[in-house]
């Protein structure tokens, strides 16, 4: 082992609780952030035999990335087949959702609608935002949500409905407002005389 | 009031996109989401800005997200590249 590799080693084990904790808040259980974590290891390991690593924290931490990304792409895929039982805890629900509400500074440097967008995610009720967020950033299914939240899955999907309708608005304020309404007409005997 | 609302384009083009978004899409229900994306432009239309605005929100959270990851590491994405041996 070269002196390099002994400083890698070194470095990313001081790293490796804070990498595994990152992770888990990504992809939501333990094993995955393991697994996760190994492979990125392995990936510096092999980059460290020919090549000089400037920061090797900084590289974990891409690496990591990038393989949790197609990790959840990978769910996203295999949606219906891939089906934990979540221990998914209140405070991890609140903290999803307050982790990936964007700051100011971040909102300002996005398109305008999109902007918008995330200004409405913020003004969303509860279930329909945590079914968003749960969705599309931790890409669990329908079916684990449901678990999460403790209802049917057709009540996700209706707050899924709920959630993208409102990010629509943002991005077309005057569409399909108006709905078509039928009335019944009332029975003749109790209509009322305006005088 | 006594009536009732029959569901507007937009009801039924985001219960599509709920149900796409679902991965969990029988063949029947996606011959009849074709016949109705055929039915009428309208429907084309906003079906198509559902699937633009999942695109973009999807893509701004993935900036944010790197962006906290860096903000994390206390230091910029130039920061981040390894340079190869001399």
């Amino acid at each position: 082992m070269s002196l390099q590799q002994n400083i890698i080693a070194q470095e990313l084990s001081n790293n490796e609780e804070f990498i595994v904790n990152w992770l888990k808040k990504f992809l939501g259980d333990n094993e995955t952030a393991m697994d996760v974590k190994q492979s990125a290891f392995l990936h510096v390991w092999e980059f460290s035999k020919h090549s000089k690593i400037n920061n090797p924290k900084a590289l974990m931490f891409k690496i990591a990335r990038n393989l949790a990304y197609n990790e959840i792409r990978r769910r996203k895929r295999f949606d219906a087949s891939f089906v934990t039982t979540s221990d998914y805890s209140e405070y991890e629900i609140e903290h999803a959702t307050y982790s990936t509400t964007p700051s100011p500074e971040q909102i300002t440097s996005l398109r305008d609608d999109i902007q918008r967008v995330f200004e409405e995610i913020d003004t969303l009720p509860e279930r329909p935002k945590q079914t968003l967020i749960m969705h599309r950033i931790h890409g669990k299914s329908y079916k684990e949500i449901a678990q999460i939240l403790s209802v049917s899955e057709s009540s996700v999907e209706k707050y899924m409905i709920e959630a993208l309708k409102r990010l629509r608005k943002c991005l077309t304020p005057d569409q399909d407002q108006e709905a078509t309404i039928v009335y019944f007409q009332p029975a003749p005997g109790r209509q009322r005389k305006v005088s | 009031m006594t009536g009732w609302t029959l569901p507007t384009i937009d009801d039924e083009a985001a219960a599509w996109a709920a149900k796409l978004l679902s991965g969990d899409i029988s063949e029947v229900e996606r011959q009849k989401l074709n016949v109705w994306l055929a039915a009428d432009a309208r429907h084309r239309q906003a079906y198509a800005e559902y699937a633009d605005i999942i695109a973009h929100t999807d893509q701004a959270w993935t900036m944010i997200a790197e962006k906290t990851l860096e903000r994390d590491l206390g230091q910029s994405a130039s920061r981040l590249i390894w340079f190869p041996a001399r």
